[in-house]
């Protein structure tokens, strides 16, 4: 990466920033027991969060300002708090998940895929519709491949 | 139609959540019912009846807030904060929402509604939230306002036992 210290000095981080948690956005991180929020960034496997959280220390991302950086066509954000923690917010290969969508990523992968015994679950359950499945399936796909 | 997830700090029988959010949603008791987060069987049939009101699906978690309600509703944009505030007081049990909080993205933030009518945002430690056994884990500053916030009985209570 080419840029010269003074637009790496530009692009820093004024404040201790710290990589996102691995187990909470890397997609092949999420199990059968993991617990959805109101939103859920999941980051595609193959996409090293810790490394480019080092780039934006460095100074090799770009600033938006509002605490915002953009470094490999993804954004991420900075939480106010003490360590500064980093989410993955948009770009290429950041999904963020409803919680019904999530919910229904982790019933794909308690069946082992789009089981007759997934298909009978979601059939009983009027907020699993068929749009909220088929994100959730194109994820379980995803990381199914890995 | 709508859902999301609260958790407790306390656990209430099967009897008493169905009263307390029946009371809050001003429907009779009969209209809310309680099962278990894993009998699809039930969600599905329950739901079939259109009297139902109000399924709350209950599961476990570690750590603070041990009690997990999956609550679904038929209307499609509750008054959630009001939900939440009545059951808090009715059951004495604080409970913790994300829906409501300023930044979704920052999934450490929750918002507490306490039986005494506050709501406080308060963050818990998000590498538990995200274990393989998930748990809801105050950081220490979020634990001394929580304790702060719990009624005097039961500040005493804790004294005692500890």
């Amino acid at each position: 990466m080419d840029r010269s210290p003074e637009d790496r000095e530009k692009n820093r981080p004024k404040h201790r920033i710290s990589a996102p948690l691995r187990s909470r956005h890397a997609l092949e991180s999420i199990n059968r027991n993991s617990r959805p929020n109101n939103r859920n960034s999941v980051v595609l496997p193959g996409i090293d969060t810790g490394r480019e959280t080092e780039l934006i220390r460095q100074g090799y991302a770009d600033s938006l300002g509002n605490n915002r950086w953009r470094i490999n066509d993804r954004v991420y954000v900075r939480k106010g708090n003490e360590r500064g923690t980093l989410y993955p917010e948009s770009g290429e290969g950041v999904r963020s998940l409803s919680r019904f969508e999530f919910k229904a990523l982790v019933l794909l992968i308690s069946f082992g895929g789009y089981t007759e015994d997934a298909q009978r679950q979601f059939a009983r359950d009027d907020l699993l519709t068929d749009d909220v499945v088929l994100v959730a399936f194109e994820l379980y796909d995803l990381r199914s491949k890995k | 139609m709508y859902g999301t997830d609260i958790y407790l700090d306390q656990t209430s029988s099967t009897t008493d959540l169905a009263s307390a959010f029946a009371q809050v949603l001003g429907v009779s008791t009969k209209r809310v019912v309680v099962m278990d987060q894993e009998d699809y069987e039930q969600l599905g049939s329950t739901w079939a009846n259109p009297k139902i009101a109000m399924v709350l699906r209950t599961s476990s978690l570690r750590g603070d807030f041990p009690v997990a309600l999956e609550i679904r509703l038929r209307e499609d944009t509750p008054d959630l904060r009001t939900l939440l505030s009545g059951a808090a007081r009715l059951l004495g049990a604080s409970i913790l929402t994300d829906e409501l909080v300023v930044n979704p993205l920052f999934t450490s933030d929750w918002l507490m509604f306490t039986p005494d009518g506050d709501v406080i945002v308060i963050e818990a430690d998000e590498e538990e939230f995200a274990a393989d056994e998930p748990a809801i884990v105050l950081t220490p500053e979020s634990r001394r306002v929580y304790e702060a916030r719990q009624r005097p009985a039961e500040r005493l209570a804790t004294t005692a036992s500890s």
